[in-house]
């Protein structure tokens, strides 16, 4: 039902005669009250019986156990539309992993998830900057690791499919663990996707040997070809160091593995 | 289809909250019927100039901010998935 159909069915007893403009573009879901007057498909109603009739409607539903539509200052539209879009495009991730993430982490997805909306979307360059800040400022220690995670193609590639084994495992609390982790040792974990080269790979992996104090580097990579790369590489650059390499199977039945190396190197004449 | 938004400006903003049955107290803060201080989602007093909306399936109030919205839809997520 759009907008001037629900308006005419909130009030069945005014006669609304509205014609609808063809030639504008006209959002079907939204009816707007300015000053004293409502806007609907287009045309300004300013007849003060039909305003008042309004009202009226308004405060008899305000009695009921929720309202049927929502009610939102005009300047939080824009961001109610974008994240709805976010919501719905997200809806399968976001209902895999509630119940298994807290309401934070939740929220720092449902958030990352709309940056990567503004990216994709020309219209939308000029509010990234404030969607990253608002980020960083409720989620400052995770907000920008989740968003990486997600701009890196992790979530799909891993995060998901580790979520999906342990939830038909019943056990949610492991990809909890699991998740917490990664986001924990961001800096000391790489994540080898279809994009990632060889040779990136090998820099990034010498890059974190570099750095002092850190327990160990770990990599993810999901997929033959990526786990092939990793061996590749992890050949040459890791020589004198204790590695571990474990090997899992995704519901989808897709080879993945953590490779980590421990920053503990191997004592001499062992 | 989605719900149908009705939005509001600052000048239909006192009519709004009139028809909602809220009225100011006398430190500013909104009052609902039974006289109790209208609270946001972050259980904070909420103004006639903070007042965002009410939105559908809820009759907690919102504060007129981004971070309103991205709350509702993360408690939606929990309701309705």
């Amino acid at each position: 039902m759009g907008a001037l159909d629900f308006l005419k069915a909130l009030l069945p007893d005014i006669k609304i005669d509205i014609k609808i403009d063809n030639s504008t573009h006209i959002d079907n879901r939204k009816i707007e009250l300015k000053d004293s007057a409502i806007i609907v498909a287009g045309q300004t109603i300013d007849d003060p019986r039909t305003v008042d009739a309004f009202y009226k409607r308004l405060n008899e539903l305000s009695k009921e156990e929720s309202l049927p539509f929502q009610l939102i200052h005009e300047d939080l539209f824009e961001d109610f539309i974008e994240f709805e879009r976010t919501y719905n495009l997200s809806k399968d991730d976001l209902k895999l992993l509630k119940g298994s993430l807290p309401k934070d982490e939740m929220e720092r997805l449902l958030m990352a998830r709309r940056i990567a909306l503004a990216y994709s979307d020309k219209k939308q360059a000029d509010l990234i900057e404030t969607l990253e800040e608002q980020l960083e400022d409720l989620h400052p220690k995770y907000g920008k690791r989740v968003y990486n995670l997600l701009a890196g193609g992790y979530f799909d590639e891993l995060i998901i499919p580790f979520a999906k084994i342990h939830i038909e495992r019943g056990t949610p609390e492991k990809f909890c663990k699991f998740y917490k982790e990664i986001l924990e040792f961001f800096p000391l974990a790489i994540f080898v996707g279809n994009g990632t080269t060889e040779d990136k790979l090998k820099k990034d992996i010498l890059r974190r040997l570099k750095l002092k104090g850190i327990p160990f580097i770990r990599i993810h990579a999901v997929g033959t070809t990526n786990i092939r790369k990793v061996m590749n590489v992890t050949d040459s650059v890791t020589k004198g160091f204790l590695t571990d390499d474990r090997r899992y199977t995704t519901t989808y039945g897709i080879q993945g593995q953590v490779f980590e190396i421990n920053m503990e190197k191997i004592p001499h004449g062992k | 289809m989605d719900p149908i938004i009705i939005t509001f400006d600052n000048n239909s903003r006192a009519r709004v909250l009139q028809a909602l049955s809220l009225r100011n107290g006398p430190n500013e803060e909104l009052l609902d019927p039974d006289g109790q201080i209208l609270t946001g989602q972050d259980f904070e007093p909420l103004s006639e100039s903070s007042f965002g909306g009410v939105l559908q399936g809820s009759k907690i109030a919102i504060r007129k901010d981004r971070h309103s919205i991205i709350q509702y839809f993360v408690d939606k997520t929990d309701k309705e998935i």
